[in-house]
């Protein structure tokens, strides 16, 4: 299932998949699967992936379906 | 003593060494993964475990039965390259291959010109000197070896050209 809420999130910020990847110290690829659904990060880079968009766990990787 | 084996591995020891003092001057880092390309990489293990495992049964079987012009070092040498291009294929293929920073091109360019080298040697070679006793040898290796970095090269155009859509 696409993660429409962090590809929202970063747009709102204005990154780039290459920029918020520098940001949390990932491939863009990893960025685009996670956009796109296709893999699940830990909640490791989930945490990191939230701090640098200033949001929380729930705004971007709660599922509320 | 073959004094040329010698000069051949010195030359190589002091390219090795060469380029080990030219990262270490430029302060190039090891290339590095992150957690989804760690994970694709045990995949990718798996895939060219397999491929071993029934690349090794099925070159027996075609060498046995004389299905093809090959010897069995041939067909050993090629079953093992066979597995380390299903790796890299199924690394680039997931974007997992270059690590992190993703610096790909100067890599591509060597693998390409390896693989055009090894393409014309081979057909040289096989055009020149012919086939031994109408079959395939491990003296013959460059020309399967050229198209298997072909193939390589040819994925990460590929792929690279599909990051670019998806990015668009």
């Amino acid at each position: 299932m696409k993660n429409l809420k962090l590809k929202s999130a970063r747009a709102a910020k204005d990154l780039s998949q290459q920029q918020l990847a520098d940001l949390v110290g990932v491939s863009r690829q990893t960025i685009n699967a996670i956009e796109k659904g296709d893999y699940n990060p830990t909640i490791r880079l989930c945490i990191a992936i939230c701090k640098a968009l200033d949001k929380t766990l729930d705004d971007l990787f709660w599922d509320n379906e | 003593m073959n004094y040329d084996v010698l000069i051949f591995l010195g030359a190589f020891l002091a390219v090795l060494f060469l380029f080990s003092f030219i990262r270490r001057k430029k302060g190039i880092k090891k290339c590095e993964y992150d957690e989804r390309q760690a994970a694709i990489q045990g995949t990718a293990y798996k895939y060219a475990a397999l491929t071993g495992i029934f690349g090794g049964i099925i070159a027996g079987l075609i060498v046995e039965a004389d299905l093809l012009p090959i010897t069995g070092g041939f067909a050993l040498i090629m079953v093992s390259f066979l597995m380390i291009e299903v790796y890299v294929v199924c690394m680039i293929l997931k974007g997992a291959y270059f690590g992190i920073t993703g610096t790909w091109k100067r890599w591509t360019i060597s693998i390409t010109l390896l693989g055009v080298a090894n393409l014309y040697f081979g057909i040289k070679n096989i055009a020149t000197d012919g086939l031994e006793d109408g079959c395939f040898t491990i003296c013959d290796i460059n020309l399967p070896l050229g198209i298997l970095f072909l193939v390589i090269a040819a994925t990460v155009f590929f792929q690279k050209a599909r990051e670019r859509r998806e990015q668009n």
